[in-house]
C-alpha cells in the first residue's frame, strides 16, 4: 500500500468508533506484523493516547461547563466530537474551537439551553489566555493626536480582548462556577439578555458586564471603523452614549493597543 | 531580550553539566525560584506559540539556562509537505529564544485535514526515507539550520519494511545532514515490543550524526490471560535499570553527549527530575572525568 493510503487508513481507524479498531479492515491489518500480541491491542495504544488526550484537552479548556456538568458528562461528550472534528493542528490550547456548536445540538445537553453559550464562554476566556501580547494604549498617547484628526482614529483592541452576548446571564453562572462552597441558592437563570467583554489581567482572563450601548460600540471599534464614523452610528441608536467617559474607563482597564490615524 | 549566546551550549566550568530536562507547565515557578543545578531546558514549542502566561515564564527561564526545542507537530514522516504555517511559528521561536537545539521526531501525526494528536509509526521503506528527507531539507532550509530527528517508540511494526530503524535513521541522516536524537527509552522500548534487542541498534548507529539523547520512564502493560506484555512509553515514571544501562552503553559509544530527562505524565516535585538528571551526569562524569562534552555540530 503507497504510504499515504497507509496514513489516511491509519487516521480513519484512529477517530473511529472502538469497534474499528477491535476489527480492522482487512487491506489495513495486512499491513502489519502479527505477532503474540494481537493487532487490535497494539492499535488501541495509540488510539486510546489520541482520545484520552484530546478528552482531557476539552476538559482543560471547557472549565465552565466541566464545574455545571460534571467531568464524565463533559468527557463523554468530548469523545463524541472529537470522533468527527479530529484536531487540524498540533497545538491543542487552540482546539476545540466548535465544541460550543457541538453542545448546542448534543441531545443529552437540551435541558441545559445556556450551556452552549457558557461553552462560548469558556472558548473566548482560552482565546483571551492564549492571545499574543501587545503593548497598552496610554492616555499620554492620545495627547500627540491633533484634534483635527480626532474623527479619523481607529482603536485597536488588544489581541486578548474579547466580546460575547448571550441571552442568559452569563456573568451570573460564572460568578456561580467560581464559587468555592456549595450554594444552596436557586440561581435565576431565565433570559436576560447579558453584554461582556473579556479583558486580560495578571495573564488570567477578566469578564466584565458592558451596558448594550459599549457592547456596540466595542463592535464598531472591533471592526476598525474610524472613530467618527462609529459614534455616529452609535449615537443614532443611543443617544445617552458618553464617549468620555468610556474612553476613561477602558484605556485603564488597558484594553485598546493603539489608535491610529490616517 | 539579550540571553548570553556563551550559553548555548550546555557546558559548565566542571564539564558535568550536558544534562537537561523538560521545563513542563506544573514546575514553571519552581524552576525559576529553585534554579536547580541543571545544564539545559527543553520545551516543546507548540505549548509556547502563544503570548501571555507561558511565554513570560519561558523568557525567565532563558534567561536562566540554554534551551532545546523539541517540536511534537513538524510530522516529518507525513506524505503531505510539512506546514509552513508551523514552521513559522517555531522560526518566530527559534529568532526570540535562540535554542542550541532544534528536533521533531521520524514519525507522522497530519493526514488530510486532521492532526493526530501522536506520534504514528512509520514503514521503513525507501518512499518513506524519500519522505522524511524531503520534510526535513524542506524545515532546515525554512530554519537555516541543522535539524535533529528522533527514533520514536513503536507499538507495530510493517510488514513492508525493507530495512531496520537504525539503518532507516542513519541514512535519513546521511542524506539530510540532520543529526539524529536518539531516545534511550524508546530503543527500549519498541526493542522489547518488536522482539530485537537494543545494545544491536545502538551499537549500529553512527555516533557521527549523534546531537542528543533523551531518557524517559515508560509503564508495562499486562495482558488477561497472557504472559505477554508491551511497554508504552508514557514519560511517567523513574527511568528504569534497563534504561540506564542501556544509557551508559550508549555513551561509552557514542560519546558524552547533551541528555535529556523527560517526565511529562504524573509530573512529581522538581527535585526528583533533577535528581534523576544528576544520575545521568554522574553516568558521563564517570565515563568521561576529564575531557568534558562533545559539543553539539548542530549550533
Amino acid at each position: 500500500m503507497k504510504l499515504n493510503k497507509a496514513q489516511k487508513s491509519f487516521k480513519d481507524h484512529m477517530f473511529s468508533k472502538v469497534s474499528m479498531v477491535e476489527n480492522p479492515e482487512e487491506e489495513f491489518s495486512n499491513l502489519f506484523n502479527i505477532g503474540k500480541i494481537p493487532l487490535d491491542a497494539r492499535l488501541k495504544i495509540y488510539r486510546n493516547h489520541i482520545v484520552t488526550t484530546l478528552s482531557n484537552v476539552l476538559v482543560m479548556n471547557f472549565p465552565l461547563v466541566e464545574i455545571l456538568t460534571g467531568t464524565n458528562f463533559l468527557k463523554t461528550a468530548a469523545k463524541l466530537y472529537l470522533f468527527d472534528n479530529p484536531p487540524t493542528e498540533p497545538c491543542l490550547d487552540r482546539y476545540g474551537n466548535s465544541f460550543p456548536e457541538f453542545l448546542a445540538n448534543y441531545k443529552y445537553a437540551s435541558h441545559l439551553p445556556y450551556l452552549s453559550d457558557i461553552a462560548r464562554l469558556d472558548w473566548k476566556m482560552n482565546e483571551t489566555r492564549i492571545a499574543k501580547d501587545d503593548n497598552s494604549l496610554q492616555r499620554s498617547d492620545l495627547a500627540e493626536i491633533a484634534p483635527e484628526a480626532y474623527e479619523t482614529i481607529i482603536f485597536k483592541l488588544k489581541k486578548s480582548v474579547r466580546l460575547i452576548s448571550s441571552p442568559f446571564p452569563l456573568d451570573k453562572i460564572y460568578s456561580l462556577c467560581g464559587e468555592k462552597e456549595d450554594n444552596e441558592d436557586v440561581l435565576d437563570i431565565s433570559p436576560e439578555k447579558t453584554y461582556i467583554l473579556i479583558t486580560r489581567y495578571n495573564w488570567e482572563p477578566q469578564i466584565r458586564n458592558l451596558k448594550e450601548s459599549e457592547y456596540n460600540f466595542f463592535l464598531l471599534l472591533q471592526e476598525e471603523k474610524p472613530l467618527g464614523i462609529a459614534l455616529e452610528e452609535i449615537l443614532k441608536n443611543y443617544p445617552e452614549f458618553n464617549f468620555v467617559d468610556f474612553l476613561q474607563n477602558y484605556i485603564e482597564l488597558e484594553t485598546f493597543s493603539a489608535a491610529i490615524t490616517k | 531580550m539579550l540571553f548570553n549566546n556563551n550559553k548555548l551550549l550546555p557546558s559548565g566550568p566542571d564539564h558535568l553539566a550536558p544534562v537537561g530536562i523538560g521545563y513542563r507547565f506544573e514546575h514553571h515557578d519552581d524552576l525559576l525560584i529553585q534554579k536547580p543545578d541543571i545544564g539545559w531546558i527543553e520545551v516543546h514549542p507548540e505549548n509556547y506559540f502563544s503570548g501571555g502566561k507561558p511565554r513570560h515564564y519561558l523568557e525567565k527561564a532563558r534567561e536562566l539556562y540554554p534551551l532545546s526545542l523539541h517540536s511534537i507537530g513538524l510530522s516529518l514522516g507525513s506524505t503531505e509537505e510539512v506546514s509552513n504555517l508551523h514552521l513559522q511559528e517555531i522560526k518566530e521561536l527559534i529568532d526570540i529564544f535562540e535554542p542550541f537545539n532544534i528536533s521533531d521526531h521520524a514519525s507522522w501525526s497530519a493526514s488530510g485535514n486532521a492532526h493526530l494528536n501522536d506520534l504514528m509509526p512509520l514503514p521503513y521503506t525507501e518512499e518513506t526515507l524519500t519522505t522524511i528527507c524531503r520534510n526535513i531539507e524542506k524545515t532546515q532550509e525554512f530554519f537555516g539550520r541543522q535539524i535533529l530527528v528522533e527514533n520514536p517508540s513503536t507499538y507495530i511494526s510493517f510488514i513492508e519494511n525493507e530495512m531496520n530503524e537504525q539503518d532507516f535513521m542513519n541514512e535519513m541522516a546521511k542524506r539530510t545532514g540532520c543529526k539524529i536524537l536518539l531516545d534511550i527509552n524508546n530503543i527500549y522500548v519498541q526493542a522489547h515490543n518488536h522482539d530485537n534487542d537494543p545494545y544491536k541498534y545502538i551499537a549500529a548507529i553512527n555516533p557521527n550524526y549523534v546531537g542528543e539523547l533523551h531518557l524517559a520512564g515508560h509503564m508495562e502493560k499486562r495482558f488477561e490471560n497472557s504472559e505477554q506484555t508491551i511497554l508504552i512509553d508514557t514519560h511517567g515514571d523513574y527511568v528504569c535499570d534497563g534504561v540506564w544501562d542501556l544509557y551508559a552503553f550508549a555513551i561509552s559509544k557514542l560519546g558524552s553527549i547533551p541528555s535529556l530527562i523527560e517526565w511529562d505524565t504524573d509530573i512529581p516535585e522538581l527535585s526528583v527530575i533533577v535528581a534523576e538528571a544528576h544520575k545521568a551526569r554522574a553516568e558521563i562524569f564517570k565515563q568521561f572525568p576529564i575531557s568534558g562534552i562533545k559539543e553539539s555540530s548542530s549550533t
